[in-house]
């Protein structure tokens, strides 16, 4: 049953690509063995059928059948759309993609497929990591290899965004790109992007910079920051200052003695700012400036008082 | 060989059309046996697929609808093409799967003359992006410099010695464990090892130790399973939460007993408590807008988030002088 399937499609394909002028359903249905007779049951196993090629990256073109009145729709396949074009990798070269894909693993065999189109053979059936690629990640990534903008929600606020950069660390992907909303560049965390991410106008619609880009910054008083930017001096109780330095190196550091760590560091993030600061609990507390330390003070206060 | 595991149609049309033009590129014919390792296929499946290769469009009366010459011989195969002689471009996801593969291999310094980052510069090419710019994946896939020390540790079966930082009881201590297994979960790295002191298995997030050290004495050795998951224990104490809206982060980012809608958008949500420090910090991130409606009471009463805000305010009101306002 299911490689009637597959020969169904390659027939499919077969009697599209490089036809000449765009082939009816109906003519499809008498030249493609395996169709179920009945009209309603054909027209669903055909749209199946059409989702499959799609789904494969198969470019299936639809158009008006030129010369028949009342106008009818036909498909078609060109081979300079179809076609894979030869990358020139050596023997070494393909061995190399095939042992990074037999241990970087991907959802949905994504890698394995690949490799097959470049010549390459099986992957070893289990990797040893597995990186996740969703839709909306896919859909990035899209928009990133053809220069083509992302329309999304983020933090609320629908987002129109020429894609540059993802970047996968500590488990998670994020997006660098051209916010037109923010009017500047900005990271998003993928798993945070809200209602999809949809393609949105031409491909080619600008130009990645030249220059690379900063690198991501993770930390939570930076990351999606959008307060003004304030230093921030802020001490640490000499049990966690190790652990302190480990996550910030050496550069902020101002003092480390028995008295405690004193750091200071750039908030662009107020919000993210005192969720990593109370992690600390009272092993931490934000000296300077006077403003930032009172939004710490009011927010505990508030905190104190609404549980009572 | 294993059965392969279930592939999609498309996936198999794929993979057989891959078969078809490997085998045309060798006018000599090539063994069912080399093309069975090469795609990890069973003989019997792949004969099958080729023999229904061999038949598509041969019921047509025109012979250009026959897109392959299929043989099948004293186990060699010949094939040749009359169509589909290129393969078929590559999806977006699929591109991005092969690149993410080698650049998360390739290191940040890569070697421009390795095979990998020579093959991730043609494919980049291909796909009109920038090697190692476009898609950067850091997987650091031994947990960095600790998790090299820690499985040099595992491999030559030696106990270990870390400061380590507590979270859940807010306590820092130098601990001894006989290591056993170093592994990743929702990106955090974990070493999993009999710490000495209880005689107990135990989990340790490696960015939480401090002056790791390979010990002198002999591990003991590791148990047959490993367990490497991080899950909730049902024996931990419970905390029933009233979150507003915006806080549904919560139920994402923690393995959560329960979830229940509350009123106007909230969320109620029931948390196994890994220590009363860890609760502390979750309560204060979550501020004013969260609610305790019920807390196991080993971990305090209703009043936990005021007392938590409290003691940390202990620490601001200690520093006359600077007082706000």
């Amino acid at each position: 049953m299911a490689l009637a399937k597959i020969e169904r499609l390659i027939t499919l394909m077969n009697a599209l690509l490089g036809a000449l002028r765009p082939v009816t359903a109906a003519e499809l249905r008498r030249r493609v063995p395996g169709y179920p007779d009945d009209d309603n049951s054909f027209k669903r196993a055909f749209e199946r059928d059409k989702d499959e090629l799609r789904e494969m990256g198969v470019p299936l073109l639809v158009e008006t059948v030129p010369g028949v009145d009342p106008p009818v729709l036909g498909y078609r396949i060109r081979p300079r759309d179809y076609e894979l074009r030869d990358p020139g990798l050596e023997p070494d070269e393909l061995e190399a993609l095939n042992l990074a894909a037999a241990v970087v693993g991907s959802d949905g065999g994504m890698g394995q497929r690949a490799l097959f189109k470049l010549g390459g053979g099986a992957t070893a059936t289990e990797p040893a990591t597995e990186i996740p690629a969703d839709p909306d990640l896919v859909a990035a990534f899209t928009g990133v290899a053809e220069r083509q903008a992302l329309a999304f929600g983020y933090h609320g606020v629908a987002r129109t965004v020429n894609p540059y950069r993802l970047e996968f660390l500590r488990g998670r992907w994020y997006l660098n790109g051209f916010d037109h909303v923010r009017a500047e560049e900005r990271w998003y965390r993928m798993s945070r992007v809200e209602g999809g991410v949809a393609l949105v106008g031409e491909a080619g619609a600008f130009e990645r910079p030249v220059e690379a880009v900063p690198g991501l910054q993770l930390e939570p008083w930076v990351l999606g920051g959008h307060t003004e930017a304030v230093t921030a001096e802020v001490w640490f109780d000499p049990e966690v200052a190790s652990s302190v330095r480990h996550e910030l190196g050496d550069a902020e550091v101002r003092s480390d003695d028995a008295d405690g760590l004193v750091v200071s560091l750039v908030v662009t993030n107020q919000e993210g700012f005192r969720s990593w600061l109370l992690s600390f609990l009272d092993r931490a507390e934000v000296r300077s400036p006077p403003a930032l330390r009172a939004h710490v003070v009011s927010w505990l206060e508030e905190v104190a008082a609404g549980g009572r | 060989m294993a059965a392969s595991p279930r592939i999609t149609a498309a996936a198999r049309v794929q993979r057989l059309l891959a078969v078809l033009q490997y085998a045309a590129g060798r006018p000599e014919g090539v063994a069912i046996d080399e093309l069975c390792e090469r795609f990890a296929l069973r003989p019997a499946e792949l004969v099958k697929e080729l023999e229904m290769a061999a038949m598509v469009g041969a019921d047509s009366l025109h012979y250009d609808e026959m897109p392959f010459e299929v043989i099948v011989e004293d186990g060699r195969v010949w094939v040749r093409l009359f169509s589909f002689g290129r393969p078929l471009r590559l999806t977006p996801g699929e591109g991005l799967a092969l690149v993410a593969a080698a650049d998360a291999l390739v290191g940040r310094d890569a070697d421009p003359d390795t095979p990998l980052w020579r093959a991730l510069t043609k494919l980049a090419a291909l796909l009109g992006i920038e090697p190692g710019e476009a898609v950067d994946v850091d997987l650091d896939p031994e947990g960095g410099p600790t998790g090299r020390l820690l499985a040099e540790a595992i491999a030559r079966g030696r106990r270990v010695g870390f400061r380590y930082w507590s979270y859940g009881r807010d306590v820092v201590a130098t601990r001894q464990v006989d290591p056993w297994r170093v592994f990743a979960d929702a990106g955090s790295w974990y070493l999993a090892g009999r710490a000495v002191e209880v005689d107990a298995g135990r989990r340790f997030r490696l960015d939480r130790m401090e002056a790791v050290e390979v010990l002198d004495e002999a591990a003991e050795p590791p148990p047959d399973e490993v367990d490497t998951t991080v899950q909730i224990d049902d024996r931990e104490p419970q905390v029933v939460l009233d979150l507003p809206a915006d806080a549904r982060w919560v139920a994402e980012a923690f393995p959560v007993v329960a979830v229940q809608p509350g009123q106007d958008g909230r969320l109620i949500v029931t948390l196994a408590v890994a220590g009363p420090s860890w609760l502390d910090r979750l309560l204060l991130r979550l501020g004013p807008e969260a609610r305790v409606l019920d807390i196991d009471p080993s971990l305090g009463d209703r009043q936990a988030l005021a007392a938590a805000a409290e003691r940390v305010l202990a620490r601001y009101r200690g520093r006359a002088g600077e007082a706000p306002r």
